[in-house]
């Protein structure tokens, strides 16, 4: 077996405990950065889901759409853009519903308009809604408040019928309600026609990238953007990206210094073991790669049990979320990158050990006591 | 001024030459080798003796090429030791040591500590291993290879260290009081292990007078100069 691992395997309870800290700072980054990088699929796929090309909203609500308002004149302008097939009109709050302590995300929708079209799929109970005195609930809220076709929802002052019951790819919006488009607006104080955003359908054989681009002449106050990049224009989300990551730093600069006070006192413990090694023809490189080795086994085995961690801490976190509204993501290049990260926490806090070490005079180090 | 060169004039092949060899610390204020000239032949086998700190482990850091001479000259099998010479690769091919303390690596079996050795020369793992194997059934240990040095006597260990030295065919032996952790008849033995081969030259830092007397010449140092044979 490689000196490495025998160095490292005959101080378990030191190798054990740095490889917690690059396990702890693997798992954090991990676990953190799937739960953002998730939310941000699952709103990208809600997106997707209308089957819109485009998506508007106010300009001046740059950073979080949700804060945007769009007029009803806009709306109609948009329709009369060439190359627009169809506008659909949206707005969405979290609200309060009897029977649960945390809200629910309540989306506003209009029957005739296509984005409804969204929640008619083979898992579809009962119908689409027509009435403002209709509801469709998501399978998950209906399972949780015992909901079923022609029961009522109690929400934004309201008794809602529930007239279908849908179940789509987006957790957090199975486990919310779609109601008429008019009882959102009159719980958020929106005037008649407006909306918080808009879908459009480009006509066939039309450029969407060229219809975008004659919405923002014709109507400067609206900021387009592709539906399939709605989160490209969330500035919050990078915030919350921003923050998984200062979250994470921190397990990492933990994991780092365990590598490194690790390393040092493997390397403390052994100066006359590298003066021999010196004094075998060892050259430095070898000396220092043999460090480095160590360091990198530290690094791969809290690797391999950070992303456990990681794993199971995200599903943990998610599941401890109502409604799903955190769904970790996993993919294969996140994956990578937290593997990657563990590894050059590994390498890097044994960087400085493994050339301090290959400094070592081999005559000193072998007097050394 | 150096002092005589004991030795000269042998009519072997050289194995090194040492000329006006000065070692200083702290500046020049510690004088641990003072002008020490001599030469030793090929399979030539010397005993170093002196008092403690009369330089003798300083003299023979400055053979193996450990650290570096303040002044004079060192030559190993021909080559003189200076800017240019490749001392790993010196240590790993022409030298041999063995030290007071067997200096075994405690994580790594006794087999590996001897293959430790030969990681320098680059062989394969299989033939390393094989020639671990072969050293260790020539010095009667084998039966020891896969034990970690923590269980095994100060002998054994020392056996250990020897074997480690020789496994890569060195030309020079440099032992730094070999059997100083000894007792007399393992110390003994020990030395057979070392004067084994007729080719190999050993020189030998030694307080046992039994261990001077087999080797070929003594060489005394006293406060960093050789005062004689």
């Amino acid at each position: 077996m490689d000196l490495a691992l025998r160095s490292l395997l005959s101080r378990p309870t030191r190798t054990a405990l740095s490889v917690l800290g690059v396990a702890v700072g693997v798992g954090c980054a991990l676990a953190f950065t799937s739960l953002a990088r998730g939310f941000r699929l699952s709103l990208d796929d809600y997106a997707r889901q209308t089957g819109a090309d485009l998506v508007v909203f106010e300009s001046r609500a740059a950073g979080d759409p949700s804060f945007g308002r769009i007029s009803g004149e806009d709306l109609a302008a948009l329709d009369e853009v060439p190359g627009v097939a169809a506008v659909g009109a949206t707005a969405a709050l979290p609200a309060a519903v009897e029977g649960r302590s945390t809200p629910i995300l309540v989306l506003g929708r209009l029957p005739q308009e296509r984005p409804i079209q969204a929640y008619r799929t083979p898992g579809l109970r009962g119908r689409l809604l027509q009435a403002p005195d209709e509801a469709m609930v998501g399978a998950l809220l209906a399972q949780e408040l015992g909901l079923d076709l022609g029961g009522r929802l109690p929400v934004l002052g309201h008794s809602l019928q529930v007239v279908g019951v849908y179940r789509t790819g987006v957790r957090w919006e199975s486990g919310g309600a779609v109601v008429h488009l008019d009882v959102v607006r009159e719980a958020m104080g929106l005037p008649q026609g407006a909306a918080m955003m808009g879908f459009v359908y480009v006509e066939p054989g039309s450029a969407a990238s060229e219809v975008a681009a004659t919405i923002g002449q014709r109507l400067p106050s609206l900021r387009v953007i592709p539906a399939d990049a709605l989160t490209s224009d969330f500035a919050q989300l990078d915030y919350l990206d921003a923050f998984a990551w200062v979250v994470s730093l921190g397990g990492l600069v933990v994991g780092a210094i365990g590598v490194l006070n690790t390393m040092f006192m493997n390397v403390a413990e052994r100066v006359r073991e590298i003066g021999t090694l010196r004094a075998l023809g060892w050259s430095r490189g070898m000396v220092m790669a043999s460090l480095l080795r160590e360091g990198l086994a530290l690094g791969l085995l809290g690797t391999v049990l950070g992303l456990l961690a990681g794993v199971g801490g995200a599903l943990a976190l998610a599941r401890s979320v109502p409604q799903g509204v955190l769904q970790p993501a996993f993919p294969p290049v996140l994956l990578l990158q937290a593997a990657g990260l563990g590894l050059l926490l590994g390498l890097v806090g044994a960087l400085w050990p493994a050339w301090r070490a290959s400094r070592l005079a081999p005559a000193e180090a072998l007097r050394h006591e | 001024m150096s002092e005589p060169v004991p030795g000269e004039g042998s009519l072997r092949e050289e194995a090194l030459r040492v000329e006006d060899l000065v070692r200083t610390y702290e500046g020049g204020r510690v004088r641990a080798l003072g002008g020490v000239s001599f030469r030793v032949g090929v399979g030539e086998k010397v005993a170093l003796v002196g008092p403690s700190g009369s330089g003798k482990s300083t003299l023979l850091h400055l053979l193996g090429a450990l650290e570096p001479a303040s002044a004079g000259a060192v030559w190993i099998a021909g080559v003189r030791l200076g800017p240019g010479v490749d001392l790993d690769r010196l240590r790993a091919r022409t030298l041999g040591f063995v030290f007071q303390r067997d200096n075994l690596l405690p994580a790594l079996t006794v087999a590996e500590n001897v293959e430790v050795a030969m990681r320098p020369l680059g062989l394969p793992r299989a033939e390393r291993r094989r020639r671990a194997r072969q050293v260790l059934e020539r010095i009667d240990i084998s039966a020891l290879a896969q034990a970690r040095p923590g269980r095994l006597s100060g002998g054994e260990r020392q056996r250990v260290a020897v074997a480690r030295a020789l496994v890569n065919k060195p030309r020079i032996l440099l032992a730094d009081e070999p059997t100083g952790n000894l007792d007399s008849v393992t110390g003994q033995r020990l030395v057979d292990l070392m004067l084994e081969r007729p080719e190999l030259t050993v020189i030998a830092a030694t307080h046992d007078p039994e261990v001077a007397a087999r080797m070929d010449r003594v060489l005394t140092l006293r406060d960093g100069r050789l005062v004689g044979p």
